[in-house]
């Protein structure tokens, strides 16, 4: 116990860099669970965000750091490790939704909503629930590449050339994406913040 | 979408750009999306406290590099084997390959024996068999192909046959390692052939003897295998396990398949039944009954003297003719 606990702190202080160079050289279990414990939760907010549901986040994410055990060995080191995994993660989250053409436009009552398997709600709950089914729902009916290039640059703040390295889109592209989503993010829900 | 080398890092002026990103948007827009980000954020921390990612991310591992390991399996073999040998072998090694060669040319008589070489294979084989480097290549060939050929047909043997060979320790350098593994994989092969040749191989006979192949399952289960291919083992035993349950099922279902059929195709099966009875029984009946029902026979006796002795020939109606044309004439050209 003393020993895992003492490898555990030892873990954690490492860099990444080191951490993949020990992946590298055979200690694979240890320098890689530490990576994903150290990026999984940055690597779920990414997909989740660009896919809308657990379900799908939690095979992305998984896809994610499969590819990356896989890749690791390969990885050059010329980015730093999470820009490098942040990459294969949104990779998969397309991937995805390649494969779910026919999801694009999602049922409102499908998006998940934290709150769902509560019980007991309170009326602001309630509220509190509806609209965060809207904001889902509306980021969901995006186009797909409309929502990458939103989660990207608002959530993720990735300047246009970062996203244009990333996707092969020129900047002016993604320029129209962005603004587009913003315009049918604001059309989509202006009647139910409309009292705000 | 193509990804390209990446010259940035994420991240590296993000505040800056979300900063940017806000004004686009008017304000009731981003404090709502702003809002349901930390909501989104406090799910997502929960979900993944609940979940706990890298335990099942570690099983997929596992089991990706056990499916990988198992799915080419028989190339590491392959390779070794294609491993290109000296051309010149060194002093003292002689003997040791020619009682070597002695020992896997008898293999490979008995492997011929059985039929599982190809004549292709053993005709090279036979052009070369006094060089050793030409005859291991040769023999390598040989083994190849024999693994894929029974890696079509036998897999749960040759899998755990071919497991136990690429899983083997290289003890002392490049000879001794391809000869215990062409000795181990001999082996193996010899007992799939004899497997093969006593009963008859794939799902049938699993299906038949599913003790025997629950035995053996049992067995591929049990072996000490490489950490974390068991639960590929696992699953790929019960996927064949499912897969002979089915076919028991389909072949009790076709026990007594006039139960399951439609009356419609019950009749038309009686009708079939009452043609052929019908047509049978008119193509055994003797010639002068034919005759008198206005049938005509199909085949004619001929009688002929075949060294002094009287033959009566039963044959085809056009032979006969032909014959008994050939008779007269031979009869008239001798008067």
């Amino acid at each position: 116990m003393t020993q895992n606990v003492k490898q555990f702190v030892s873990r954690e202080g490492l860099s990444d860099t080191e951490l993949v160079r020990r992946f590298k050289s055979g200690e694979r279990d240890f320098a890689f669970d530490a990576l994903v414990r150290r990026y999984q939760e940055r690597v779920y907010w990414t997909v989740r965000r660009i896919l809308g549901s657990h379900e799908d986040a939690d095979d992305v994410a998984q896809e994610t750091f499969v590819t990356c055990w896989q890749k690791l060995d390969y990885f050059r080191e010329d980015a730093n490790f999470f820009t490098w995994l942040y990459r294969i993660s949104v990779n998969a989250a397309l991937g995805h939704l390649r494969r779910q053409k026919v999801k694009q436009l999602i049922n409102i009552e499908s998006v998940n909503t934290p709150f769902e398997d509560e019980d007991m709600r309170s009326d602001n709950d309630l509220l509190e629930t509806e609209r965060t089914t809207a904001i889902e729902a509306a980021i969901q009916a995006l186009p797909p590449q409309q929502r990458i290039v939103f989660c990207m640059r608002y959530y993720d703040g990735l300047k246009y050339e970062e996203i244009s390295a990333m996707l092969g889109k020129s900047t002016g592209t993604l320029k129209a994406n962005y603004h587009h989503a913003i315009k049918k993010l604001e059309e989509s829900l202006k009647d139910e913040f409309s009292e705000t | 979408m193509n990804f390209r080398k990446p010259n940035f890092e994420v991240g590296s002026e993000s505040s800056q750009v979300r900063k940017e990103a806000r004004k686009e948007l008017p304000k009731w827009l981003h404090q709502q999306l702003d809002h349901h980000n930390e909501v989104l954020l406090h799910q997502i921390q929960q979900h993944l406290s609940d979940n706990h990612l890298n335990e099942e991310l570690f099983d997929k591992l596992r089991y990706n590099t056990a499916e990988e390991a198992h799915l080419s399996l028989p190339n590491p073999l392959k390779e070794q084997l294609e491993t290109p040998l000296p051309v010149e072998i060194p002093e003292g090694a002689q003997r040791y390959f020619g009682t070597f060669s002695d020992q896997v040319k008898h293999q490979i008589t008995i492997l011929d024996a059985e039929e599982v070489i190809s004549a292709a294979l053993q005709e090279k084989l036979a052009e070369k068999p006094t060089v050793p480097a030409h005859y291991f290549s040769n023999f390598a060939d040989t083994l190849s192909a024999r693994v894929l050929y029974l890696a079509t047909d036998t897999p749960i043997w040759l899998d755990h046959a071919l497991q136990s060979v690429a899983c083997m320790p290289v003890p002392n350098g490049y000879f001794d390692t391809f000869s215990h593994n062409v000795k181990d994989t001999v082996e193996a092969i010899e007992e799939l052939a004899l497997i093969e040749k006593e009963e008859p191989t794939t799902i049938e006979r699993l299906i038949q003897t599913p003790d025997h192949f629950t035995q053996l399952l049992d067995l591929v289960e049990q072996s000490p295998l490489p950490l974390g291919q068991e639960l590929y083992f696992e699953d790929f035993s019960a996927r064949v396990r499912q897969k002979v349950r089915g076919r028991q099922l389909d072949a009790k279902e076709k026990v007594k398949p006039l139960r399951i059929l439609h009356p419609a195709m019950k009749w038309g099966i009686a009708a079939c039944f009452a043609v052929v009875t019908v047509t049978g029984t008119t193509w055994l009946l003797p010639a002068s009954v034919k005759q008198s029902l206005g049938i005509s026979p199909k085949t004619q006796k001929v009688q002929v003297q075949i060294q002094g002795k009287a033959v009566e020939l039963n044959l085809q109606k056009a032979e006969a003719e032909k014959l008994s044309q050939i008779l007269k004439i031979k009869a008239q050209s001798k008067q």
